[in-house]
């Protein structure tokens, strides 16, 4: 049975690039919800965008150029995971990648259907619409990287990164490859602003969120920031009835009780966290970034891996804490989260290897 | 210790029919379902045909708000319903967790496409929010889950044209590894003007016939449709008494890295996902090789290359056809619904025709199926190839 451990990060998030920016600011208590300057139909909106920053100078390649800014944030926050792995490459048939995508690109969506009603099929850019399938950043990256093992996109909300995490290990384990990249990656756009707005939703966030999942036997002596110790995903009739049994499916993969747990990243409301983590101290990156939807999630296990590297909390996170002597150092961390579908999903990510 | 994976249940939509066996009887006799498109104008376009499911009449939904629901969510319940009612299982599915593993490459556009059309023409504050209920891709496998009243897991592929086959190799991976009984896995797309005037855009479409691995091909033709199977490890069918269809023996999948819309010519990963397919499955004779076959110069040179680096000096032994020139390229669902036309190859010892096919081409050197024949066929390797670079490849062979 292969191991599979989380070897390298890379994030692009409305505090800039790179995992630090995102800790420190955590750290600081300092939220990246400001009025979004984007889009005009939506301008004085709250959200965090990303701003700033020029992705096309993080990628190398530069035949990206055109892509969908989904795509370049995947393909700038993967070329920063690879630099944090110390990894020159991932290109073969050694390497597999998996994908998470909650709209896509919908700026270029949104774009080919402008061009199609007002202009008409003559208007249409062949890339606006090959850009603006789901698997687009997928298909980029995997060219863009050389990557030739298996190459998934899924689709889903906030639980849709913890699942593509899980297939990852899952085609370490099948295919035997020795690592797989997992990609998350949502761009900003009005139209699903409106929507999210309309439906109550709270701010929204933008950028992409990498890690590598590596066999453990292929990173001996290398940095490895945790293990991946149990994962989980369910639908049931009820919403409680799926964040419960993908919980407890997680922990029991995990071989750990729930007091074993330190900390908690979810979405979830307060009062079904209190339900169904007993008071285990939790808190989440999209309090300071908002809603990145299956980015969110990504954010949230990169943050977990940093804590159980660290051995600590971002100093706001601890502020919140009611029960501080369980975080003097963090070994077991659960990422958890339920879809507006009603679909939940969970992973535990621990320090120690699981016997 | 590996389990064994077999189908009890099909469901099937396509421009040929509705129900597997009416596709059969349609594809058997080498019946196109291509006519002129009706569902939107497509006089301007490049292309004017393409394989809309004209017998599909929308089921009655029980649980859910049908008016919310894209045309997508209707043919996948339409078609879960068929397979369930084929496996006998609509009860049993609803006593334990069950996996719905669907693929598709655009969800519920038809719905997305009508969201957009209005916040383009009467602007985003009057566009209605009801539009988007159903076209986000994830929503469709939660939509079955709530529909029949099932628990378990979903998972959304979107790999493009291969997604279909990837959502059934993914269920037989979770049942081979004893993490689930019963599956319910398959892809779906519908016909939209998203699509097709996105196809016409890249050139892709034939204004004339398809004519998958003829000299003279020039292009694709669209189709719609879904294509489900209800998969389960043998002792919970053999348990449940279920009528056993095919077994799934193998799946495999790899990435060109190559192009976004290209296929790389040398079909070096194409051949390495047939060839783990068949690694999978224990390296079986292959008695038939449903082709992807989409009817572009590059698709079926690159598929026929990859299967002769697979194959040597069989390759011109094996018969090979495509369906898409009777059905239409489903996308999403096209491996699903080819994955079912291989079985029902299996069950019924008979070759689907690759109609059209009239000249042959050097650049594809491999045994074209033209006209529909009796073989007695065990396995058959499907093929789905798609955008982006993705290659999939399951093998079906004959339950014994």
């Amino acid at each position: 049975m292969k191991r599979p451990v989380l070897s390298g990060m890379g994030v692009l998030s409305p505090f800039g690039p790179g995992m630090e920016p995102l800790w420190e600011s955590l750290a600081s208590g300092r939220s990246g919800i400001r009025r979004l300057s984007r889009f005009s139909s939506v301008s004085g909106a709250l959200g965090s965008e990303i701003t700033g920053i020029d992705v096309d100078d993080i990628i190398d390649d530069r035949s990206f150029r055109r892509a969908a800014d989904v795509s370049k944030y995947a393909l700038a926050a993967i070329q920063l995971a690879l630099r944090d792995a110390g990894l020159d490459s991932v290109a073969g048939e050694d390497s597999a990648m998996v994908t998470a995508v909650t709209h896509g690109a919908m700026n270029y969506t949104q774009a080919y259907h402008r061009s199609l009603v007002t202009g008409g099929v003559e208007d249409i850019s062949p890339i606006l619409f090959s850009d603006s399938v789901l698997n687009a950043p997928a298909g980029n990256a995997s060219i863009c990287y050389g990557i030739q093992g298996a190459v998934h996109t899924i689709v889903g909300g906030t639980a849709a990164s913890i699942k593509a995490a899980m297939m990852a290990c899952r085609l370490i384990h099948e295919d035997g490859i020795s690592r797989a990249v997992v990609v998350s990656a949502e761009e900003m756009n009005e139209l699903s602003f409106h929507c999210r707005k309309k439906f109550g939703e709270p701010a929204m966030s933008e950028g992409a969120g990498v890690f590598l999942i590596e066999d453990g036997s292929v990173r001996t002596g290398k940095q490895v920031y945790c293990q991946i110790a149990g994962y989980a995903s369910h639908i049931d009739a009820a919403p409680d009835v799926s964040f419960h049994k993908a919980v407890e499916k997680a922990l029991s993969m995990a071989g750990i009780a729930k007091h074993d747990l330190d900390f908690a990243l979810t979405d979830m409301p307060p009062g079904m966290r209190m339900q169904h983590l007993d008071g285990i101290p939790s808190d989440t990156v999209s309090r300071y970034t908002g809603n990145a939807f299956c980015v969110s999630s990504a954010w949230n296990i990169m943050l977990a891996a940093s804590m159980i590297f660290k051995g600590a909390l971002p100093a706001s996170f601890i502020k919140r804490c009611e029960e501080k002597s369980k975080l003097n150092t963090i070994q077991n961390v659960i990422v958890c989260n339920l879809e507006e579908t009603g679909a939940a999903a969970a992973l535990v990510l621990s320090k120690k290897e699981r016997v | 210790m590996n389990k064994r994976v077999v189908v009890t249940g099909m469901g099937m939509i396509t421009a040929c029919g509705i129900g597997p066996e009416d596709n059969w009887s349609a594809m058997a006799a080498g019946i196109s379902g291509i006519k002129e498109i009706q569902s939107f104008d497509a006089s301007k376009y490049r292309g004017k045909c393409g394989g809309e499911a004209r017998g599909f009449t929308p089921p009655a939904v029980e649980k859910l708000n049908k008016g919310r629901l894209d045309r997508a969510s209707l043919m996948l319940i339409h078609t879960v319903h068929q397979a369930f009612v084929q496996a006998d299982a609509v009860d049993a599915a609803q006593k334990e967790d069950i996996l719905v593993s669907l693929g598709t490459t655009l969800g519920g556009m038809l719905m997305g496409q009508a969201f957009h059309k209005e916040a383009i023409q009467k602007g985003l504050s009057r566009a209605r929010v009801s539009l988007v209920s159903d076209y986000l891709a994830h929503y469709q496998p939660v939509n079955i889950i709530r529909e029949f009243g099932l628990r378990g897991d979903t998972v959304s592929f979107s790999n493009a044209c291969a997604s279909g086959t990837n959502a059934i190799g993914y269920g037989y991976r979770r049942i081979r590894n004893g993490e689930y009984g019963m599956a319910v896995c398959g892809g779906y797309d519908t016909m939209s003007e998203f699509t097709f005037a996105g196809f016409n855009a890249l050139m892709a479409v034939s204004p004339t016939i398809c004519r998958p691995f003829d000299k003279n091909r020039n292009g694709l033709v669209l189709g719609e449709g879904a294509g489900i199977v209800v998969l389960e490890e043998l002792q919970h069918a053999l348990d449940r008494r279920a009528d056993i269809l095919a077994e799934v023996a193998g799946y495999g999948e790899s990435a060109d890295a190559y192009h976004m819309t290209s296929p790389d010519p040398s079909g070096k990963q194409a051949s390495n996902a047939m060839n783990n397919a068949l690694r999978d499955a224990g390296c079986p004779e292959i008695d038939y090789i449903n082709a992807h076959g989409t009817g572009t110069v590059l698709n079926d040179a690159m598929e026929a290359g990859a299967i002769s680096r697979s194959f040597g000096n069989r390759t011109g032994t094996i018969p090979v056809s495509s369906i898409k020139p009777m059905t239409g390229h489903i996308l999403g669902g096209a491996g699903a619904v080819e994955a079912i036309v291989s079985i029902l190859a299996i069950r019924h010892k008979a070759l689907p025709p690759n109609i059209n096919y009239e000249t042959r081409d050097h650049e594809c050197d491999i045994k074209i199926v033209r006209e529909s024949e009796g073989l007695n066929v065990k396995t058959v390797l499907s093929n789905s190839f798609g955008f982006g670079g993705t290659n999939a490849s399951l093998i079906l062979r004959e339950y014994v």
